[in-house]
């Protein structure tokens, strides 16, 4: 309930009210005191001092509050705004990263390729001079797939 | 003595009650997508497949596959010191 009255209620309520409301409670304050001369207005007099007073304590404790809570603000908004600068400069550089990505990957590409041209115009030399058994394509193959080897690693949870 | 407890009480009621102040969440920042793309593996070698030349393509496919990785993993540290240059900024 405190926490529904804090966050909703205390929450919307505009700093500026709050010394409007301890100045009226001063200003009300001391026409009570003018009026409790009169016998006509006494009475009421007597009930307003007392609320009055209670009026500007309570509004003055508030404006306090609200006070700190502007500092707070200021400095959050501050924060936000960092937040929101690291976002835009991280995303900037995934842009940057992702084209350097794709240039160099299409180097290695265009070398690969290139690679792959000269070994296809060469293979009528190179296969006439060697010959491979089928022990060399397994123990190539077993390299590949890394079978000679323990697996490391950590397991994923 | 009076009016001295009455501007202790206004000093002490002008730090009052503050209202809750939402902090900004922690975001966590998002990796480029080419960086995470899942790894190829090493290609093998046809078991009928018995030329030089065929075997040669297939070491440059598997080299080519490296050096695409291994171009992955240095941007990858690239990535990771600029962001957190970027944390190290926004936190000072």
């Amino acid at each position: 309930m405190f926490t529904f009255y804090v966050n909703h209620v205390l929450a919307y309520i505009p700093t500026w009210m709050w010394p409007i409301l301890a100045g009226g409670g001063v200003a009300a304050f001391f026409l009570a005191g003018v009026g409790s001369y009169f016998p006509a207005l006494s009475p009421y007099a007597n009930f307003i001092k007392p609320v009055s007073f209670l009026v500007f304590c309570v509004s003055l404790f508030m404006w306090g509050g609200a006070g700190v809570q502007d500092v707070y603000q200021a400095e959050l908004d501050e924060q936000k705004a960092k937040v929101a600068a690291a976002e835009q400069a991280s995303k900037d550089y995934n842009e940057q990263l992702q084209q350097a990505l794709e240039a160099q990957n299409q180097i290695i590409l265009q070398k690969s390729m290139s690679a792959n041209k000269t070994i296809k115009s060469e293979a009528k030399v190179l296969d006439k001079e060697c010959n491979i058994d089928n022990a060399t394509i397994t123990l190539y193959n077993n390299l590949v797939n890394n079978n000679l080897t323990a697996p490391t690693g950590v397991n994923k949870k | 003595m009076k009016k001295i407890l009455i501007c202790s009480f206004m000093l002490s009621a002008l730090v009052g009650c503050a209202t809750k102040v939402a902090a900004p969440g922690e975001v966590w920042p998002e990796a480029p997508a080419a960086l995470l793309a899942p790894v190829p593996n090493l290609k093998p070698m046809p078991a009928d497949d018995k030329s030089f030349s065929d075997l040669l393509l297939n070491i440059n496919d598997n080299y080519t596959a490296y050096y695409v990785l291994k171009n992955k993993f240095e941007l990858w540290q690239q990535w990771y010191d600029e962001q957190k240059r970027i944390y190290k900024q926004s936190n000072q």
